[in-house]
């Protein structure tokens, strides 16, 4: 069953393992692919309201499953150290947080800012599109593989991307299929 | 300045402090999307 | 005649030998093969104790029935010292699918009285077999059902 979440959604979502049933950690930072349009990994935090950060990260082929209420891994070994974990998981590269960055496409038109990702989950996090605040105001949807480049300040996109901004996720999932059709991807 | 300032002085300083500790811990667990550099 | 959690929770516990009362269940602890109630713990903190099921005469919808005082004893590993401090409480627990999500809590757990085989557990409006536990612990029992 495919679920669509935003990465907001994901974070704060307790991290539990299915054999144990325990609450382990929960999400912190979302790490995806721009290029491949995947879910790499996650950062966590401890659970609770005064707990600091956790040191174990989660590479995204040791998570079970994602849902709406949880992320499940088999049990707590499927946490890794940062050092045995991928690059981009184990040591986040700095000032890559896309969360507003300004959307242009590559004719110069700015779209908007970059408020949300919007992930198709299961057993893996697939990034569909990204949740903008439109320059005349108001949320919208574009989907991947929109951009062209992205930098920590700025998301370049496509000059088509202007006809693919979508209201509400459920348009999102539909603008995918034309959009990747379009640009000869699919 | 009397012992009742001084008391109340130190008070307020231990709530920020506290206050400030929360806040920090708050602040790192927030969490963001981050892009991961893609080798070409 | 079918029993439950919910329903057994209070109920006077006697020696047959002596016809003396021991105590109240407090909590019903399953095997880890998920299909049995395997023992009863009678008592709370450091007063609690477990009687295995075997040690049953009976389990009557009045009272239960142990065959002898010396039945009652300590938790003897860690897994019962978690259930008499109700970590392992399947009544009221949070429920989770395998895919990560919400089911809604356990309400009650129903089983046969005579054999103490485990028939359902009752989640939300929905009965579900006890063999869909994939794990039971102090955040969520997790099962491997659909929403």
């Amino acid at each position: 069953m495919k679920v669509l979440l935003t990465a907001a959604q994901l974070s704060r979502l307790p991290v539990v393992t299915v054999q144990g049933g325990e609450d382990v950690a929960e999400v912190r930072d979302v790490i995806y692919s721009p290029e491949a349009g995947s879910l790499l990994g996650l950062t966590l935090n401890k659970r609770g309201f005064f707990a600091g950060r956790r040191r174990e990260v989660l590479p995204a082929d040791a998570i079970h499953a994602i849902g709406r209420n949880a992320v499940m891994i088999p049990d707590e070994s499927s946490l890794a150290e940062p050092g045995s974990a991928p690059d981009a998981v184990g040591q986040p590269p700095s000032g890559r947080n896309v969360i507003g960055n300004d959307v242009l496409t590559e004719g110069g038109v700015r779209l908007g800012t970059v408020r949300d990702l919007a992930l198709v989950v299961g057993s893996r996090g697939e990034v569909v599109g990204y949740q903008i605040d439109k320059v005349g105001g108001g949320e919208g949807y574009i989907p991947l593989p929109a951009q062209l480049a992205v930098s920590g300040v700025a998301l370049v996109v496509p000059n088509a991307t202007e006809d693919f901004v979508r209201d509400d996720l459920v348009g999102l999932g539909a603008a995918v299929e034309e959009f990747r059709t379009q640009l000869g991807l699919a | 300045m009397s012992t009742t300032t001084w008391f109340i002085l130190l008070l307020v300083v231990l709530l920020l402090a506290v206050v400030a500790f929360v806040l920090i811990r708050r602040l790192r667990r927030r969490g963001g999307v981050i892009a991961s550099r893609d080798k070409r | 005649m079918t029993e439950s959690f919910a329903r057994a929770v209070g109920r006077r516990v006697l020696s047959r030998a002596t016809a003396q009362e021991l105590g109240l269940v407090a909590r019903l602890l399953i095997d880890p093969g998920r299909t049995q109630v395997a023992a009863l713990i009678i008592g709370k903190g450091k007063n609690a104790r477990i009687v295995d099921w075997d040690q049953l005469s009976g389990f009557g919808p009045d009272a239960v029935m142990l065959n002898d005082e010396g039945a009652l004893r300590e938790p003897a590993d860690e897994r019962e010292r978690r259930a008499a401090g109700g970590d392992l409480e399947l009544v009221g627990k949070r429920a989770l699918s395998g895919t990560g999500n919400g089911l809604g809590t356990i309400a009650d757990v129903t089983f046969d009285p005579e054999s103490g085989r485990l028939e359902s557990l009752l989640i939300g409006n929905r009965d579900v077999p006890p063999s869909s536990l994939l794990g039971i612990g102090s955040y969520a029992a997790v099962l491997d059902i659909t929403e």
